[in-house]
């Protein structure tokens, strides 16, 4: 039996009847149609690609039931540019050619991102641990990094760190 | 590919007694969600089944980490291994427990999984940890109603799925018990009597639902090392958690646990090992007896997984106790 849920996504506030066998992941695409947010491993957590960010932490939307997302704020790929301008991280992927064929993109992006929030300026090992959970087929990983690092030096020096 | 989650009866109960209760009355046809990390994907591969699922993410009372300079340590069982990894008494009073969760799995794993999940998951095995359709390819193990095993075609029946938490060694190494509750009835169990030959002890209606770690003594330290294919989302391959306690000069060892996850279907403590430590000097010499002791005892129990033999797994374990001892000693001295 389908349950009515309330949801913030992207800022904007949703009700949503769901099925409670449905995932996150399912229910974005399928029912908010914000198809930016990817299925890779089939649902298995195995790869990263539908990672979005739920209060603060990014999660595996494949491995979250839509009824724990009542009540969450949640952020996808389609939420990270503001105003029709791209976010740092996004910029830095484009300036680092860090995006082939860019499937595990907003997976990526909304990994770093979580980082970001919370600690502007991180180290390499710690971009490296928050990016972990996203495989890459194509690009590969150096050039991500090199990206992340990027951005955490431009954040360094506005934060005046 | 994975697949969807079949339809289930869905239940979320407000409170623990209510949890149980539910558990009582549909037993084995129930399955429990508390991060969800481990039972969707069984549930989205068809290696388990639910009926009915009781998801008990806002089931209150599950979720805290509470420390006591008497009592010791309390974890509620929902807590993510985010949580803990980042915890600051944990990381500062049970380092090795704050290891062994950042080893599990990716960032947004552990953002969901819960510790309680890590040390109840299913036990794994090269073969039937896969989808149906790569099944179909292959004559079914005793696991999925067949007559082989596959990881070793001697046995008669599904023996050596192997338990790949990364925690669990390192809660026995911390001497920690689990507290389990049932319809009526309490019990609190040591992590180490926690496991049976394949699985834990729990019965249908029992959900565990805290950990209780015991402060540990002075001059204690501790190091959980393991090895994967690759850093992040792999199981351990090898997991090894090593607890020890210095006298107060930081000259000899008085007391140490070694236990393995990952080798043996369930965790693994070699008593010889400790026993060769235990009041003495670490040198070279001896670490040497203790990767020898620890490579014999490994061999005769090693379970391989996939790619990695037995013989590899026995390696591993030689090189990683090794080490596991070095860093303790090397956290005890920067003390």
């Amino acid at each position: 039996m389908k349950q009515l849920i309330s949801l913030r996504v992207n800022g904007e506030p949703y009700e949503v009847a769901v099925e409670p066998h449905k995932t996150v992941l399912e229910v974005l695409r399928n029912e908010l149609e914000l198809t930016g947010t990817k299925e890779g491993c089939g649902g298995l957590g195995q790869c990263g690609t539908c990672t979005v960010i739920m209060d603060g932490k990014a999660v595996n939307s494949c491995l979250v039931l839509a009824m724990d997302a009542r009540d969450k704020e949640i952020l996808t790929i389609e939420g990270v540019a503001k105003d029709r301008k791209l976010h740092p991280i996004q910029q830095a992927f484009l300036d680092y050619g860090a995006i082939q064929c860019g499937f595990c993109a907003p997976g990526t992006v909304l990994s770093a991102k979580a980082l970001f929030d919370k600690n502007p300026n991180p180290t390499e090992d710690e971009i490296k641990i928050a990016i972990a959970g996203n495989l890459c087929r194509c690009t590969g990983y150096a050039k991500r990094k090199k990206a992340l690092l990027a951005v955490a030096e431009q954040q360094g020096k506005e934060g005046g760190r | 590919m994975g697949g969807r989650l079949k339809k289930f009866e869905y239940f979320e109960p407000g409170t623990i007694e209510e949890a149980v209760s539910l558990f009582a009355q549909y037993r084995k046809e129930a399955k429990l969600l508390a991060g969800g990390t481990d039972l969707l994907v069984l549930l989205k591969q068809r290696l388990l089944s639910a009926r009915y699922l009781v998801n008990i993410k806002r089931t209150s009372g599950l979720d805290y980490i509470n420390s006591d300079d008497g009592e010791g340590l309390k974890i509620g069982a929902l807590t993510t291994l985010s949580t803990i990894e980042t915890s600051a008494v944990v990381r500062e009073k049970f380092s090795i427990l704050a290891q062994a969760a950042s080893k599990v799995a990716s960032l947004q794993i552990r953002n969901i999984g819960s510790i309680g999940g890590n040390i109840c998951q299913d036990p794994r095995c090269w073969y039937y940890n896969q989808s149906h359709d790569w099944h179909r390819a292959w004559t079914p193990c005793y696991k999925l109603g067949g007559h082989v095993c596959y990881v070793d075609k001697g046995d008669k029946g599904c023996q050596k799925r192997i338990l790949q938490s990364d925690t669990a060694p390192a809660l026995i190494a911390l001497g920690a018990r689990v507290k389990v509750i049932g319809e009526g009835r309490e019990r609190v169990i040591p992590v180490k009597d926690f496991f049976k030959k394949v699985g834990n002890v729990l019965k249908a209606d029992e959900i565990l639902t805290e950990i209780q770690i015991p402060n540990q003594p002075p001059h204690a330290s501790g190091a959980y090392l393991r090895f994967s294919p690759r850093k992040a989302i792999d199981y351990p391959v090898v997991g090894i958690a090593v607890m020890m306690r210095m006298d107060p000069e930081y000259s000899l060892c008085r007391d140490i646990k070694i236990v393995f996850g990952a080798v043996t279907p369930v965790p693994f403590e070699i008593d010889e090992a400790e026993d060769l430590l235990r009041g003495k000097k670490i040198d070279s010499d001896i670490i040497d007896g203790v990767v020898q002791t620890v490579r014999d005892k490994v061999a005769l129990q090693a379970i391989s997984f996939g790619d990695h033999s037995a013989d590899f797994k026995t390696d591993m374990t030689g090189v990683l106790v090794k080490r596991a001892i070095e860093e303790c000693l090397k956290s005890a001295k920067s003390h």
